[in-house]
């Protein structure tokens, strides 16, 4: 299975890290090489592209999986599902794609406003320029709102200059904390965010479907993902609890549901020399009810409170590759007729 | 390591969304269709224009503006320029029209035809119809000419295009803008609460939705002092009452305030930015006019029915709203015209919800539709304004109309069992040294105007041929 990840850039650092934290670390022999494993799934090829080019590579076939940012996925995918995203949302590299104006444009606040000036500048026979990386997604945002006449001008540096150089009236970026375009004198419009992105983890399901092997690997690396990405928000607990019985102590925890974990708490009898009432008690809870549940086990007689971060939550199954494999048993046909 | 060579998948190019492949029968019949239609059309004097599949994206964008802007199969060809597939045939009609007919020693009066695919890129909003990847439109244009006959005329003739093809249950829906502009010039709107009124048509024609249209007139900062944000409301307040120079100053003054010489304009100047933001604190039209002009629509848009009825319906709100009855007038003297003698009597029903809000529309709009459930099969209207849209010197009087042809094929009642299929004659030769034999003896028959095919050994029925000879 090739999986294919950014070399560099916003995404490039980020995915490396997102990846040794899911307990899939990529071994890159060198920093020149193009190349690496990921000793956890053996029989991954790890390749090393330019997050721009990464949904083609996996579009044309070049690579099984990917990760990209949704925002690429989004502006250079063709709309016939060669490439789809198997998970959305990786929890990192958010940022959104804004439109921005000049600050001096006092009249413009929304996206309406926008419309408005679009229109006043073709009745005098003149188009607003709008700069942007993205020229795809930006043309169906603008008319699906009424926005008809304007130019775009292709850019790939620092767009953020358009307005001060003169060659665009407005721009379309990637904006992460808003601080680029403000120290650019730009502000964004009400109603003006065209998408909101983040990395996503992405698939060529005609290429998976045609190996088995493949298929099980890209299954593996999701399932990794997925499970790590649903333990981030918990804690697991555990405290010893003095009591009567396994249900007098369960009893005492539930008293407060709200706290008393997930899927409530799990108790067992600490055999100890001294004494003979001692249980463990074990429970998964949101992280920002720790010092709630703390509170809670030291009010029922808890003591030695000690909590883990979880690596990995696993269900039954893999909801995020279920979808996936469901998706594309049904995208299998040819293009159907609107007859 | 070496990244294994990617394993070769089977990955058929596969014929692309909205496009569809016609059989020689599908083929033979849409084209004795369209040569039927090219006649009829013809008997009234409509010559054949054929126009390029290609053209500037620029010559659609100011016609249609961005209706069917985002549907345009747009590209840059390889030098750069920016070009479409066209989505319609009008704007190419009268581009030919300016490069040739305009300067010319008198102004003339052209009928021109045509028939050809386009293309409209489904973007899976609407349902995907007959009207989205490539279809096929027939139809027709009247240029020159502002007298009602040519009204009369090009609606007859759209009023003739399902009939000659053995269509019959189908209606003609007609409303017409100057009707709508004499009454709306009664409630003095600005330009754009009239075109924002015109737009919202069709969906005015409930009472319910006159609120929505009101709310959404009020986000689009069309009604005087709505929709404005908190810091807006403030500076609005301090200009007030203020005349308009002095407004400008105070905004001008406002503006230096809060921003340096580094703050980028875009291409604007200061002057335009204040002058925008002055009449956007100002606001447009009262809420109360704008909402005028929105019932008088909304009585328009309900207007429904045969003609005669729906004419007085019309008549009523024109004199209640104490409008200019021309438009009016002849409107009922057109109907006058046509409304009672095939093809249009009994086919033609008034409905103003129809009325769109492009802004080279004017007089007569109306479409064609088919059966119970209203499928259009084609439509059109009067454009005088087009030409000057279109970069020409001046109003140019038009008139024109489109069918769909995949649409009126579907409405057609169902073709005759009958077998249409040539007489094919299969040569086969008698033995393998006898090829040339049966190479002569299929030219012969093709010779005499036949149809021959040699039997390559391909081991298909002998059924499908009218006869088999052996040499």
């Amino acid at each position: 299975m090739r999986l294919v990840i950014p070399s560099d850039g916003e995404l490039g650092e980020p995915t490396m890290r997102f990846l040794a934290s899911c307990g899939v670390k990529v071994n890159r022999p060198n920093s020149r090489r193009y190349t690496g494993s990921i000793p956890a799934i053996p029989g991954v090829d790890v390749l090393f592209q330019r997050t721009a080019d990464i949904t083609t590579k996996v579009e044309e076939g070049s690579a099984d999986m990917g990760i990209t940012g949704f925002d690429r996925l989004m502006e250079y995918r063709h709309d016939d599902d060669s490439v789809v995203a198997v998970m959305e949302d990786l929890e990192f590299g958010r940022c959104e794609y804004v439109l921005a104006v000049p600050e001096s444009w006092l009249d413009v606040t929304s996206i309406d406003d926008l419309a408005d000036l679009a229109l006043e500048f073709h009745t005098r026979g003149r188009q607003l320029r709008i700069a942007t990386k993205y020229p795809r997604l930006l043309r169906r945002y603008l008319f699906d709102r009424g926005i008809n006449y304007f130019t775009l001008v292709a850019a790939s540096g620092t767009l953020e200059a358009a307005p001060i150089a003169g060659y665009a009236d407005l721009i379309a970026d990637l904006s992460a904390t808003g601080t680029t375009l403000r120290e650019n004198r730009l502000k964004t419009l009400e109603g003006g965010t065209i998408l909101t992105s983040q990395a996503c983890l992405i698939a060529n399901p005609a290429a998976l479907l045609h190996d088995p092997d493949a298929m099980m690997m890209a299954q593996s690396l999701t399932e990794m993902l997925e499970a790590h990405l649903r333990a981030e928000p918990y804690y697991r607990i555990t405290a010893n609890v003095q009591g009567r019985s396994p249900e007098d102590v369960s009893a005492m925890i539930l008293a407060r549901p709200e706290i008393a974990g997930i899927q409530g708490p799990t108790v067992a009898r600490v055999f100890s020399v001294e004494e003979e009432d001692w249980y463990a008690v074990s429970l998964l809870i949101r992280k920002n009810r720790l010092l709630d549940v703390v509170t809670h086990l030291r009010e029922c007689g808890g003591v030695d409170i000690a909590a883990a971060q979880l690596s990995y939550l696993f269900k039954g199954q893999s909801q995020a590759f279920d979808d996936f494999l469901s998706r594309i048993a049904t995208n299998n046909g040819g293009p159907s007729d609107h007859a | 390591m070496i990244a294994p060579a990617a394993p070769v998948i089977p990955n058929p190019v596969r014929r692309l969304p909205g496009m569809r492949d016609a059989s020689d029968a599908d083929y033979r019949h849409r084209r004795s269709v369209e040569f039927r239609l090219s006649d009829a059309i013809g008997r009234y004097g409509y010559q054949r224009l054929d126009v390029p599949i290609l053209e500037a994206t620029e010559l659609f964008l100011r016609k249609s503006g961005g209706d069917l802007a985002s549907q345009m199969y747009s590209f840059s060809d390889p030098g750069s320029n920016s070009v479409s597939l066209r989505p319609e045939f009008t704007s190419a009609i009268m581009r030919h029209y300016l490069e040739t007919a305009v300067g010319a020693p008198s102004a003339q009066t052209v009928r021109w035809q045509y028939a050809g695919p386009v293309f409209r890129y489904d973007l899976g909003n609407p349902p995907p119809g007959d009207n989205s990847g490539q279809f096929t439109q027939v139809g027709a244009e009247l240029i020159g000419s502002t007298s009602i006959l040519a009204d009369a005329e090009l609606l007859s003739l759209a009023a003739d295009i399902p009939s000659e093809l053995g269509i019959t249950e189908y209606r003609i829906r007609l409303a017409d803008l100057d009707v709508l502009d004499s009454v709306l010039d009664t409630v003095g709107l600005s330009e754009r609460a009239r075109a924002f009124i015109v737009a919202n048509m069709n969906r005015i024609s409930g009472g319910d939705n006159l609120a929505a249209a009101l709310r959404r007139a009020d986000e689009l900062h069309i009604v005087a002092g709505n929709g404005l944000q908190s810091d807006e409301v403030n500076l609005a307040d301090a200009v007030s009452g203020l005349p308009d120079s002095l407004a400008r100053s105070v905004l001008s003054g406002f503006m230096q305030w809060n921003t340096s010489p580094e703050t980028p304009l875009g291409r604007r100047s200061p002057d335009e930015i204040v002058d925008r933001l002055l009449r956007k604190l100002r606001g447009g039209d009262a809420s109360d006019t704008i909402e005028r002009g929105l019932a008088l629509a909304g009585q328009l848009a309900r207007v429904n029915g045969s003609p005669e009825s729906a004419l007085q319906q019309v008549r009523d709100v024109v004199s209640s709203a104490g409008a200019d009855v021309s438009a009016c007038n002849r409107l009922a003297d057109l109907i006058g015209l046509i409304g009672t003698t095939p093809p249009v009597a009994g086919r033609l029903e008034l409905d103003f919800s129809l009325a769109r809000g492009i802004a080279y529309y004017n007089g007569i709009i109306f479409d064609v539709v088919n059966g119970p459930g209203a499928t259009i099969l084609g439509g059109g209207g009067r454009y005088d304004a087009l030409a000057r849209a279109l970069g020409g010197p001046d109003i140019v009087p038009a008139l024109g109309f489109a069918y769909t042809l995949e649409s009126l094929l579907s409405a057609l009642p169902p073709a005759d069992a009958g077998d249409t299929r040539p007489d094919v004659v299969l040569v086969r030769q008698e033995s393998p040294d006898a090829g040339a034999a049966a190479l002569r003896a299929a030219a012969e028959i093709r010779k005499q105007g036949g149809i021959a095919v040699l039997d390559v050994g391909d081991g298909g029925s002998d059924a499908q041929y009218s006869r088999t000879i052996v040499v």
